[in-house]
């Protein structure tokens, strides 16, 4: 599991990274544009994630994580057959 | 690995996103009011049921078994050992659920208050005492002592009815992951994945078609506790709708049911040997949950639909890729400890737990931070799920999300282990996490509410993990 135990350091690490930008993110959203509507709580929730998972997604690559590249490769594979 | 348990997760993914519209349907209709506590509950208990079996242990039992036979004594065997199972399943299921109806009648008998009927049919019930509005004789009622005859309180009078009602789900849910199990050992994994679409499908149709039907000339705050029982009968409609949906690809592939007596069979002695301490094992977050529920539900007003509506949030991204991998993995690894290639198990194992550790790290991260807007996007709509009741839902999903990765590491550690031939490991370490969280759930939830639940199971499955790990390290030893 030594491999295993590797991989998760930067792991963990993105992953907060990605938790303070996405608590920044719905922070931010809160304050200029609040939760009135139905669209406006979508993007609460859905902008903010979307911003961290990318850069969650992307330190992950850069580290070279073998689960990332795994399913980016998968995902691409999918997107080229259609 | 991804490609064959990406199927499968598509086919999760629309079913859990079925079972939050489940929820959401839900939660409008019942708010946090003690209504739902007391279905919560209600469902809690056949519903352990389905996660037990339908996605843990007598699948988890079942399937290295009846792929063996495949291999060992071919399709003719394969076909005639899964008929003594389904029979076996059928009777003792049909046996608890005759004694769990006699037990709760009883306990109706005895504690349902002096001049209300217990017949659902006259309606005295709802119209003398249950009805919404009365939150005083709630919680005076939650003062009285529980022991005495006569004076079980309006929740636990109402939980016991609903209980009555859905506990013969358990059978159908049996028979269904039975089912499920065959077909993903013959490597269907799309289609029982969306047996469970089905099932969130005929729930969400009780709420909007059956429930207005219940009720109807009552006044608008004795109505609730009358319609939830059209809720419960749509738990029970959407079993029947899950089980048939599995038949035809199982029918396809050459199963017919016949009767195969269960005693002395034995492919059936094999697989309760394997199943009962795995339902401990692979389901120890089940158990915990429906425990903690219990306690959760004499404490305090509201805790129970809180925590549950969390627990439905969480279950999104753990049902999406931890179950899926874990379904996927069971068949895998057995078929690799059956070869005794265990360089390629442990390979498959990593893989698959890198995978899961990926995806849901980042999903427990984003449930912590953005809980309230998320809680507040799918549930707070209506009368009945104000903002008050955004605040506690977000606040048990903030204790409760840390653990998802530990939630779903635990689940497919534990497969491994049974892959290997080895239930008992698990089950002795998860008996241990059950303790040490039953009890800091019930220390935790006086001063925490519905947070308290959260953060022992979050603090137990870590728990679970190391545990697992560590046992997995001696073995390898």
């Amino acid at each position: 599991m030594s491999p295993l135990r590797d991989a998760l350091r930067p792991l963990v690490l993105a992953a907060l990274l990605a938790g303070v930008i996405a608590w920044g993110g719905w922070q931010w959203w809160e304050k200029f544009l609040g939760h009135a509507s139905l669209a406006l709580k979508i993007g609460a929730v859905f902008v903010p994630a979307g911003i961290a998972g990318g850069v969650y997604w992307l330190l992950a690559m850069t580290c070279k994580i073998p689960a990332a590249k795994e399913m980016t490769e998968f995902a691409l594979a999918k997107f080229r057959k259609r | 690995m991804l490609k064959a348990s990406g199927a499968m997760a598509a086919a999760t993914l629309l079913s859990r996103v079925l079972g939050l519209m489940r929820e959401q349907a839900y939660m409008f209709f019942l708010g946090t009011t003690w209504v739902n506590d007391a279905f919560q509950y209600a469902f809690t208990v056949p519903n352990l049921f389905r996660r037990l079996l339908g996605e843990g242990a007598l699948t988890a039992a079942f399937i290295p078994i009846f792929k063996e036979k495949e291999k060992t004594h071919g399709e003719m065997e394969m076909w005639k050992a899964s008929n003594a199972v389904i029979s076996g399943l059928l009777v003792s299921a049909s046996v608890i659920v005759a004694i769990v109806l006699v037990l709760v009648s009883l306990a109706l008998a005895f504690g349902t208050p002096h001049g209300i009927s217990q017949s659902l049919a006259d309606g005295g019930l709802h119209q003398t005492i249950l009805s919404t509005d009365t939150n005083a004789a709630i919680s005076a009622s939650e003062t009285v002592h529980f022991w005495t005859p006569g004076q079980f309180p309006p929740k636990i009078v109402l939980m016991l009815q609903l209980l009555r009602v859905m506990f013969p789900y358990m059978i159908l849910v049996c028979l269904t992951a039975v089912m499920m199990g065959m077909l993903n050992a013959r490597g269907h994994f799309f289609i029982p994945a969306m047996g469970a679409a089905t099932l969130n499908v005929v729930m969400i149709a009780s709420v909007y078609w059956l429930a207005p039907k219940f009720g109807v000339g009552l006044p608008k705050e004795q109505k609730l506790p009358v319609q939830i029982f059209a809720l419960a009968y749509g738990v029970l409609a959407a079993g029947v709708a899950q089980a048939v949906f599995q038949l035809p690809t199982l029918w396809r592939d050459g199963f017919r049911y016949r009767w195969v007596s269960p005693w002395k069979n034995e492919t059936v002695r094999r697989v309760v040997r394997q199943m009962v301490p795995g339902t401990i094992g692979v389901a120890a977050f089940q158990i915990n949950v429906a425990l903690v529920q219990l306690v959760a539900l004499f404490v305090g007003t509201g805790i129970v639909s809180s925590f549950n509506g969390a627990v439905r949030l969480m279950e999104l991204p753990q049902g999406m890729f931890g179950i899926s991998l874990a379904t996927f993995l069971l068949p895998t690894l057995s078929g690799l400890a059956a070869d005794k290639n265990y360089p390629e198990f442990r390979a498959t194992l990593r893989n698959g737990l890198a995978s899961l550790m990926f995806l849901n790290l980042l999903a427990s991260v984003l449930l912590v931070v953005l809980a309230e807007p998320i809680v507040r996007l799918l549930f707070e709509h209506g009368e009945k799920f104000t903002a008050g009741s955004t605040a506690r839902v977000s606040f048990a999903l903030v204790c409760l999300a840390p653990g998802l990765v530990a939630f779903s590491t635990a689940n497919i550690l534990a497969r491994a282990f049974y892959a290997l031939g080895d239930t008992r490991t698990p089950m002795k370490i998860s008996l241990v996490c059950l303790t040490i969280n039953f009890i800091a759930a019930c220390l935790l939830m006086g001063p925490l509410r519905e947070g308290g639940p959260g953060i022992a199971n979050t603090f137990t499955s870590a728990i679970n993990v190391g545990l697992l790990l560590f046992a997995e390290k001696t073995r390898q030893a």
